[in-house]
Formats: C-alpha cells, structure tokens, sequence
C-alpha cells in the first residue's frame, strides 16, 4: 500500500457490522446490507466492487451518512457518523451539477453554505478547476460540458471542501470505455497529487484494478455482503493491459457471479 | 468466415461521406463486409461512430455515396436491416416473446413461421422460461437480449449494433458476447457492431475496421484469426488488442 511515512497506517473509516434494510412499497421489507465490518485505513484507496444490485452503493451512503444502518455503525476517525458532513466529500454517478450555477459557482457552493469569504473561495475552486484540467471554463455551464468534463468538476467541487475522505459512487457509469480509461488515469494523477482516504464504488473490474490499493468484494447478491479481499499490490501508474492486472482480473472475474 | 474467403460480398459501402453543414463527420468510406461476416468498427471518442450507423441503417440521408446489399441499393422496404441500440427498446405493452416477434411482424412474416422463429431465438438465448413475462418484469440485461434477439429474428441482410453492451459489469459483458457469437454463428447472420470497448472488439469479431478522428475515414483494418472462444489473457489475443490500443490511443 501507498503510504508516504514509514509509520503504521491509521484507521481512518471503521464499519462495524453494518445492516440495512429497505421498506418497499406492500410492505416488503428488502434486506440490502447485512454485517458488514470493514476497516480503510488513511490515504487509502479502497475500491467496492460487485456487479449490479449488490448493496454498494447504500454502503457508500451509509459511510456518507445519507442512510442511517438499522443495526452496526460507522466511525470516523473514531467518532461514530450520525449525518453527512465535509469531512466527508461525494461524487455521484449522476454528477448533480447545478445545472444554473457555472463551473466556479458549482465547485464553490460548499464553501459558500460554509461562509468562506469570496476571495478565498475563489482561490480554492481555481486551485481545484485547475487540478481537474477545467481551466478555461470556469464560467460555462453544465450543459455546455461533456460527460468526462461534467465529473471533473463534480471532483473539484468534492475536494474543495477539503475532506479528508472522497466518496464516489461509480462516477464513471456513465461514461463511454475511453473517456473512462482517460477519467481513470485522471482520477490516479489526482490523488497521487493530494492524497485522501477513498472509497470508490464501482461494478467494473477493470477500474478497480486500475485504481485500487485494496478491492472488497461483494456478493452478487441481496442482502449485501462482503465476497473477499484483494490487495492490488501493483506499481503505478498501472496498465489495463499488463500480464500481472490481466491474471489478476481473471482471478476476481472467475470468483464474481454471473447475474442475468 | 475466414477460412472460407469465397464468401460473397454482402455489403459494399461506396465513398461514403456525411456533412452537417461545413462539418464533415464521414469522409468517403469504402469498404465491404462478406456474407456471415462479423465486423467491428472501433474509433476515438467522438469519431461519428453513431452519425456512421446512422447512414447505414438509412435512418439519416447521406451527403455522398452509396450503400449496396448484394448489389443493389440497400432499401429498407426492401432489404432486411436490423438495429440494436445503446439503450434496451422494448415495447413494454408487449411481452417477450411478442418483442422479439416484433420486426417480423413488421416485415410480413407469417404467423407460423413467426412463432417458429421466435421460439427458436429464445431457445437460443435461453429466454424461453419468460416468453410470457413483460420488459418491466424483467433486468436491464434482459432486455438487451430481448432487443438482440429481435434483430435476429427479421433474418436480417445486415445486423447493425451500436455498443449494445456498455456499461455493464463484465462478467455479464463475457456472458452476452458469447451468447452474440452463439447466434451470429448460428445464423450466419451480417453484423456490424460497433463499440468503443477494445478488448469487446477483438473477443467478438473477425475483423476490426479502426477509424480515425472527424473528418472520419478508416485508418487501419485488423484481422482477428484467433480461434474461438478466445481467451482473453492469450498472448496473442492481448497484442491484437495492444495493437488496436496504440491505433487510437487519445486517453
């Protein structure tokens, strides 16, 4: 794992077995995370891979505070989270712009909500337009980006408030194979640049693979629960391509279910 | 198919080119596709891999040049062209089964010879257990397989599929690739697929037509004759996709 100090690593996010269910409409009850324990420490990036309808996502958002567990909790650098908050930075599959704010104003709003004065919001949103490559832009709108653009600045706009944690919710679901390679690639350089702690949700492996410190993995299945391990212990920047993350792959792939 | 280079040409695609204004998208392309063959066309982001299909299918008048379908002008009151989408299109008042007898019934295929056919398809893709069941009962991979198995079905003369697979998580991804070879080989349909997923494009076809940034013409082609099924960490299967990689490489 990547850590810059020879030091022992610090528990940064402990999930103390977890269990979420769902009410759906008649009633019926859905069980979608069951006694999930999970450690992640400082600086790490841990990517939670599984295919579709496997709990991922309402983990994510119960680490965000967006969902309260029924049963277990989580803490925060040993504090128990009982809502979201900035320490805690998400990007989401469906980038939430504000699709009336520019650039600037949407990677500025946390700052704003936060009363941070207007000359230094200002400099921490360049200094995160600049880190995702949007400089230029800064005053166009949503629907004047591209999908890839769009993400950027949902990073920016997550990083500005400096959390300590980046939460992201398969940000790049949306997007064609290349532009995601190239998002990928993105997303390493950045977080090489400014190290957090990171969870990343996504059904992809080879994202995973790319990206990751440590992949857990789920069950194909309700209700969600943790499949096994691996630490992706693999120079950077890595290669789609390469031999190791190529046996690697068929390894979590074999070991992943089928769900038609 | 390969080993058979005596197959007849199926499609031929003559100077093609498309312009939206002073915006050439498709700049005089030529080539020709055999009958059964499975041909992939991959290209950068953006190349007008869509604006391509688009003018094949006829669904968008081109600027210049024509599309023939064993010789003559491809019609499509005539000659049957199937398309496969991005998104799963099912008539959700329909079942499945009345799904993917769908375009035979459009093309006046007799009752009979409808039930025959539909029920052969699903036997194929193992649909056949929710013939009766509705889209909105089924997963999205579902009905993706509904939507394939529709294009199938009309026998089509040229079967068009515009990354039909994207996001989806890549066990499944393996899972609908093979079962898309299974009825291509069976039927020995013409298919066109397109998709900007690299490794998608050489594990299903058997010739890749690389394309280059607008104004869009074809680079390269690449031949896969790997045998099937292809294995994914073979080492020549991974240089065909380095190859193909380096060739568009903009990421």
């Amino acid at each position: 794992m990547n850590y810059e100090c020879g030091c022992d690593p610090k528990l940064k996010i402990h999930c103390d077995n977890v269990s979420k269910t769902f009410i759906q409409k008649g009633n019926q009850e859905v069980p979608v995370i069951r006694n999930v324990s999970l450690d992640v420490m400082e600086n790490e990036f841990l990517v939670v891979c599984g295919p579709g309808q496997c709990g991922k996502s309402t983990l994510l958002k119960i680490i965000a505070g967006l969902e309260i567990p029924d049963t277990g909790f989580v803490t925060l650098d040993g504090q128990p989270i009982t809502g979201p908050g900035p320490d805690r930075g998400m990007v989401f599959q469906s980038y939430m712009l504000f699709a009336w704010k520019t650039v600037r104003d949407n990677v500025e709003l946390g700052l704003k909500l936060r009363n941070v004065p207007a000359n230094e919001r200002h400099e921490i949103a360049q200094h995160y337009i600049d880190m995702v490559g949007l400089q230029g832009f800064e005053n166009h709108y949503p629907h004047q980006l591209s999908g890839g653009m769009k993400q950027r600045v949902g990073i920016a706009r997550a990083y500005a408030n400096a959390p300590t944690v980046m939460l992201l919710d398969e940000p790049f679901g949306q997007l064609d194979a290349q532009t995601r390679m190239f998002m990928q690639k993105e997303t390493a350089r950045i977080w090489e640049q400014e190290k957090r702690t990171v969870i990343f949700v996504t059904n992809n492996i080879d994202e995973a693979l790319f990206l990751a410190d440590r992949i857990v993995l789920m069950e194909g299945k309700l209700p969600g629960t943790v499949k096994t391990e691996y630490v992706v212990d693999l120079p950077r920047p890595r290669d789609h391509i390469s031999e190791a993350l190529l046996k690697l792959r068929k390894e979590i792939t074999d070991n992943t279910e089928l769900v038609l | 198919m390969l080993e058979d280079q005596e197959s007849p040409v199926k499609i031929r695609v003559n100077n093609l080119t498309k312009s939206f204004g002073d915006l050439t998208v498709l700049n005089d392309i030529n080539f020709t596709i055999k009958k059964g063959e499975l041909l992939a066309i991959v290209g950068p982001t953006g190349c007008g891999k869509t604006t391509f299909l688009n003018c094949l299918s006829k669904l968008m008048p081109t600027t210049k040049g024509e599309i023939l379908i064993d010789g003559e002008v491809a019609n499509p009151r005539k000659h049957n062209i199937s398309y496969v989408f991005q998104e799963p299109t099912c008539l959700p008042w329909r079942t499945v089964r009345e799904n993917v007898a769908y375009g035979m019934e459009i093309k006046g295929v007799g009752k009979e010879e409808r039930e025959e056919r539909a029920n052969k398809i699903m036997e194929l893709v193992g649909l056949s257990s929710c013939a009766d069941l509705y889209p909105n009962q089924v997963s999205a991979s579902m009905m993706q397989r509904i939507a394939v198995s529709r294009a199938f079905a009309v026998n089509p003369d040229l079967l068009l599929m515009d990354e039909p697979y994207g996001q989806l998580d890549v066990k499944l991804r393996y899972y609908l690739e093979d079962e898309l070879v299974k009825l291509w080989r069976t039927l020995g349909s013409t298919v066109l697929f397109v998709t900007h997923n690299i490794e998608e494009a050489v594990y299903v076809a058997e010739r890749i037509l690389v394309l280059t940034n607008k104004p869009t013409s074809i680079k390269q082609e690449v031949v896969v004759d790997l045998p099937r099924p292809r294995d994914l960490i073979d080492p020549k299967f991974v240089e065909i996709r380095k190859l193909v990689t380096e060739l568009i490489r903009w990421w």
